[in-house]
């Protein structure tokens, strides 16, 4: 290959990978823990950010609540709406609910309601904050990470927001998390297989083992 | 002829009981291995130093502890006392038989320790598992557990009837036993000062890391002035030393002088070497001669006592030793057993770059080789009020260049994510220590990362900034 025409692909190679580069370095901040659409079985909860280069993200984690109309009667004897918020449901959440729900859309494309493994669709919900927000800056010039126990995480729905702030604390892009926590599960698969063999198998296995050693 | 006859049974009993204990006497003096403080005593030593016993060496990093949930508690203070009874679980297993082996993967053990209720003790000693429970159990598990390290002994709710070992070189173990026991919830009643949470690397920085990474630290530790060998005890030591490896006469002896003040005694025409350096490191060499079969433990105990004959072992400012290393090669009477110390001081190890605080080779049970760095701290950094540490998880994301560049040996720069994932790839252990500055001559508080090919990276524990590295001498 002629000297030009080898420097010019060099150009082009290098062109085409600055640009596959700058698609893959979109997002500054990513949500490691809580992981999207995970189901926990704990009462504290992990949230771990990453940011890829120096930034600043705010992070907010949201209890999500569903309003449900109550009629209140006022001292004065006139009936009121109010709206009361109660916090979700989650035990019966499954992965692909969460999918759901993060995917923020209420019908599919065909207009159809999509629905939950409860068999309702999926309601309006209400941004309780659960733990206040937090300005982190990552002051390196590589991978900086912001992490957090939330301790004291009653079952329910979660919801994680990392805000990415610039330099006039505006926000430039948002990456969101959802997870559901669960009570403890009593009944856990086993990890192991017994092992079992007669014994007589196993005082052989001891004898040999015994005069060979 | 009555007092007579009476005079001679006397003198009778007596010639025979004399001739008895010199018998007796002849026979201690010409055993080759009876017991060391026997033959110690023969030998008309100076009196016996101070020493640790081998065991109180054996000292965990940390435990942690886990209620099944994924998140895990770490407990340095009560670590050891909670090695004291996993040793007498361990000792209560084996009186039920003989143990099964069965290895399991790596990830059958994240799962029995993260979504079980467990216990782990980080050892990172490299002590065979067989030699560790032949000495503590009274019984190895048989023969296919010589290759085996003890680098974590973990025991989990997940199968109560074993305990766990697992050796990053080779993988990890489930020993089997009969019957159930309460291991765990005696071993957690244990734990009643821990430090912090603790994750798994995957969960806290994504990945396939395996470290177990510390979340919100608080230490008291501050930087400590150190002193050497030499600045501790004056120049004197240095011939105290010589003296008792080659006896007071120095007969055969050579002692030569370098330009900078290191000396090196020789015997003969170089069968036994003494390297004094002005910096207060030591190092000893002698020929092997003939050997004996020992077992590790009795090594171990030959070990120390050399230490605190050459020098001694002070627990200045509460600094201590422990065991931090271990190799060994060759069988029989030929066999070599090297065992690395690091000192401790305030709960944490110190390391350096100048090798570790004390070295020692033992061929056929006979010490051949040794070498000793010891730092002498100025006061005892316990007790300080605690603050903030740099998280851990900061530590290894801000270096992830500088560790992946030493691992590689590679200073060009590369995308910030695949050095990132190497060195979560590669940390094993990250804890808190002090690291032995030789030009500030003083303790810096520091992270210790350890690799998987033994190299150590030290970071100041409060800005995460490096401070140096060590290379594992191969």
């Amino acid at each position: 290959m002629s000297r030009p025409s080898a420097r010019c692909l060099k150009v082009l190679m290098t062109a085409l990978l600055a640009v596959l580069l700058a698609f893959d370095a979109a997002f500054a901040a990513s949500i490691v823990s809580p992981t999207d659409c995970s189901i926990a079985y704990s009462d504290s909860l992990l949230v771990s950010v990453k940011l890829s280069d120096s930034a600043t993200v705010r992070v907010t984690v949201y209890k999500e609540q569903t309003g449900s109309e109550k009629e209140v009667t006022a001292d004065d004897g006139s009936v009121e709406k109010e709206t009361v918020y109660s916090d979700v449901d989650a035990s019966n959440l499954t992965v692909n609910d969460l999918a759901a729900i993060a995917a923020g859309k209420k019908t599919d494309d065909s207009g159809k309601l999509i629905l939950l493994s409860t068999g309702s669709g999926i309601p309006d919900y209400h941004d309780e904050v659960f733990a206040s927000s937090v300005e982190y800056s990552n002051q390196s010039a590589g991978i900086g990470f912001y992490t957090k126990k939330l301790s004291d995480v009653k079952p329910g729905l979660y919801k994680v927001v990392v805000e990415t702030l610039d330099n006039r604390k505006e926000v430039t892009e948002t990456v969101v998390s959802y997870t559901a926590v669960k009570e403890k599960q009593e009944e856990k698969k086993s990890i192991f297989e017994s092992i079992s063999q007669s014994s007589a198998l196993k005082f052989l296995q001891n004898l040999l083992r015994g005069l060979f050693k | 002829m009555g007092v007579n006859r009476k005079t001679e049974t006397i003198k009778n009993v007596v010639i025979v009981v004399l001739f008895l204990s010199a018998i007796l006497l002849l026979y201690l003096l010409w055993q080759p291995r009876l017991s060391l403080k026997v033959s110690g005593l023969l030998e008309l030593r100076p009196s016996q130093k101070e020493a640790p016993r081998a065991e109180e060496l054996i000292k965990p990093l940390y435990a942690a502890l886990s209620r099944g949930d994924g998140s895990f508690t770490i407990d340095t203070k009560d670590s050891a006392a909670m090695l004291a009874l996993a040793e007498e679980e361990m000792r209560a297993y084996f009186e039920q038989g003989s143990p099964q082996l069965q290895e399991i993967s790596a990830e059958q053990f994240a799962q029995a320790m993260g979504e079980w209720e467990s216990v782990q003790l980080e050892l990172s000693g490299g002590l065979p598992l067989s030699d560790f429970c032949l000495h503590f159990c009274g019984r190895s598990p048989g023969g296919d557990t010589e290759d085996i390290r003890l680098d974590i002994l973990a025991f989990s709710s997940a199968s109560s009837e074993s305990f766990f070992v697992c050796d990053r070189s080779r993988g990890c173990f489930r020993v089997l036993f009969a019957e159930e026991r309460e291991s765990v919830a005696s071993l957690s009643a244990l734990a009643k000062e821990p430090d912090c949470s603790g994750y798994s690397a995957s969960e806290i920085l994504g990945g396939e890391g395996r470290a177990l990474i510390f979340l919100g630290l608080a230490s008291g530790l501050s930087e400590v002035p150190f002193d050497n060998e030499i600045e501790q005890k004056g120049a004197g030591v240095r011939d105290r030393m010589a003296e008792t490896l080659f006896g007071s006469t120095f007969d055969f002896v050579r002692r030569i002088t370098d330009s900078y003040g290191n000396v090196t005694y020789m015997y003969g025409y170089g069968q036994k070497t003494f390297y004094a350096s002005v910096a207060g490191s030591y190092e000893y060499n002698t020929e092997a001669g003939e050997g004996a079969v020992t077992d590790l433990f009795t090594d171990l105990d030959s070990a120390v006592l050399f230490l605190a004959d050459l020098g001694g072992l002070d627990n200045v400012s509460g600094s201590g030793l422990a065991l931090s290393g271990y190799e060994e090669s060759g069988s029989g009477r030929a066999k070599q057993r090297t065992f690395v110390f690091s000192q401790t001081l305030g709960g944490v190890r110190i390391e350096g770059e100048s090798g570790p605080a004390a070295s020692v080779t033992l061929t056929g049970g006979q010490v051949t080789a040794a070498t000793r760095n010891m730092v002498y701290p100025a006061r005892d950094p316990s007790g300080g009020r605690p603050v903030n540490t740099a998280e851990a998880a900061n530590v290894v994301a801000s270096n992830a260049n500088h560790i992946y560049n030493i691992l590689n040996n590679d200073t060009l720069t590369i995308a910030s994510d695949e050095a990132f994932d190497g060195a979560v790839r590669a940390a094993v252990t990250l804890v808190p220590g002090y690291f032995a500055s030789p030009k500030d001559s003083s303790l810096i508080p520091c992270w210790t990362l350890t690799t998987e090919n033994g190299t150590r990276f030290f970071f100041d524990l409060y800005s995460a900034l490096p401070l140096g590295f060590s290379r594992r001498e191969d």
